[in-house]
């Protein structure tokens, strides 16, 4: 299955997000239009003071949080990864509830804080693989304090992959593959492999379908990161250059 | 102590009693809160509101799907028995036989309702701390 394959399969689910509180949440249904998420309001009595999200996939409850969850979800940030600022952080959460959610048009902002999940768990974890595909290389430039920090993990092995239109400096830890195949330059990924614990797997996956405009779900479901990065593995032939699997750092 | 005797469930000096009977649980005391509002609602949107409401409250990270199904359990087995048998509610209309309908409250239990509700919202993290931190 082919990575953009693998973004159709996803968008198969669809996720209600119930906003209990006393009044509306202004804007919540534009904030959340570009997605595949349906959002109601159901009125809690008018003097509770405070309000929580439920979240449901089809028949199933998935989870709840407090109402402040959605306030970081409308400002997305993107501090750096392992900053105070993600540290316990209702987004986090929110994220989490909201995994395997299709987007149908995240900005580049938008992909960058969520992106930013990915690696600042993997930075936590402090372990294991991420692989990163940016489309062109160029595009790291900008995020070069952001692998340069996740670097400092000597166990953390990142393969970062794009067209090879710039050349990004030396990190120690990071693999650079200069990369011309369509299966990879056509999707911004963020994946990592859980550093040998299934449950920190996770990633994003996206294509761009106009300019700055990108489609596609984030995921914590071990087996889906498993076939993403089993796809970006085989597409750049790594299976075969690292028979014994990642998380050895590369001299 | 016939809480059985449908005519008049909360009369004969049981009111109070009764009262704090029916109120002293967490989970029942939200889920008059929210029927209040919305009259009526299925068991499962009850269990979701409930799990989560409290969750909230209590400054839970995240309300899991074995937390909400617990609450759906006690609901089902404890809770909305026990508002049956008071007569607070009642299970099944024309429509629906799976939906949880709220009767007439009778005053005395619709005021202090709420009272509940203001100090659930401005008493309830506090006050559980002190009396937690006094133990």
């Amino acid at each position: 299955m082919a990575l953009t394959d693998i973004i159709t399969a996803a968008e198969a689910d669809r996720t209600v997000l119930r906003v209990c509180s006393p009044t509306e949440y202004d804007g919540l249904t534009d904030r959340f239009s570009h997605r595949n998420v349906v959002v109601e309001h159901t009125p809690l009595p008018a003097s509770d003071g405070e309000g929580f999200v439920i979240v449901r996939r089809g028949d199933e409850f998935v989870g709840s949080v407090s109402l402040d969850a959605l306030d970081a979800l409308s400002h997305p940030r993107t501090p750096a990864p392992g900053s105070r600022e993600l540290e316990g952080d209702n987004f986090q959460q929110l994220l989490g509830l909201l995994d395997d959610t299709v987007f149908t048009s995240f900005d580049r902002r938008q992909m960058l804080a969520t992106a930013r999940e990915i690696e600042d768990r993997a930075w936590r974890t402090g372990r294991g693989t991420l692989y990163t595909g940016f489309q062109t290389l160029s595009a790291m430039e900008d995020q070069l304090r952001v692998y340069r920090q996740l670097a400092t993990m000597s166990e953390l092995d990142v393969h970062v992959f794009g067209e090879g239109n710039w050349n990004p400096p030396d990190i120690e830890n990071v693999t650079v593959h200069a990369i011309d195949s369509p299966d990879i330059t056509n999707v911004w990924f963020v994946a990592f492999d859980g550093g040998g614990a299934e449950l920190n797997r996770c990633a994003l996956l996206a294509v761009e379908k106009r300019p700055g405009a990108y489609q596609g779900f984030w995921t914590y479901d071990p087996e889906r990161v498993g076939a993403i990065i089993d796809e970006i593995r085989s597409a750049v032939d790594m299976n075969e250059e690292e028979e014994t699997g990642g998380g050895e750092p590369k001299a | 102590m016939t809480h059985s005797d449908k005519s008049d469930p909360f009369g004969e000096g049981q009111l109070l009693d009764d009262v704090f009977d029916v109120l002293g649980n967490v989970q029942r005391r939200h889920l008059l809160y929210f029927l209040r509002e919305h009259g009526e609602a299925s068991l499962d949107e009850l269990a979701d509101v409930v799990a989560a409401w409290i969750g909230a409250r209590e400054g839970d990270d995240v309300v899991t799907p074995s937390d909400r199904n617990r609450v759906y359990a006690t609901l089902y087995h404890i809770h909305v028995p026990k508002l049956t048998e008071f007569d607070l509610v009642r299970v099944g209309t024309e429509d629906d036989e799976d939906v949880v309908a709220l009767e007439p409250l009778p005053e005395g239990l619709d005021r202090i309702l709420d009272e509940a509700l203001e100090l659930e919202s401005s008493v309830s993290k506090e006050a559980v701390a002190a009396i937690r931190d006094e133990r």
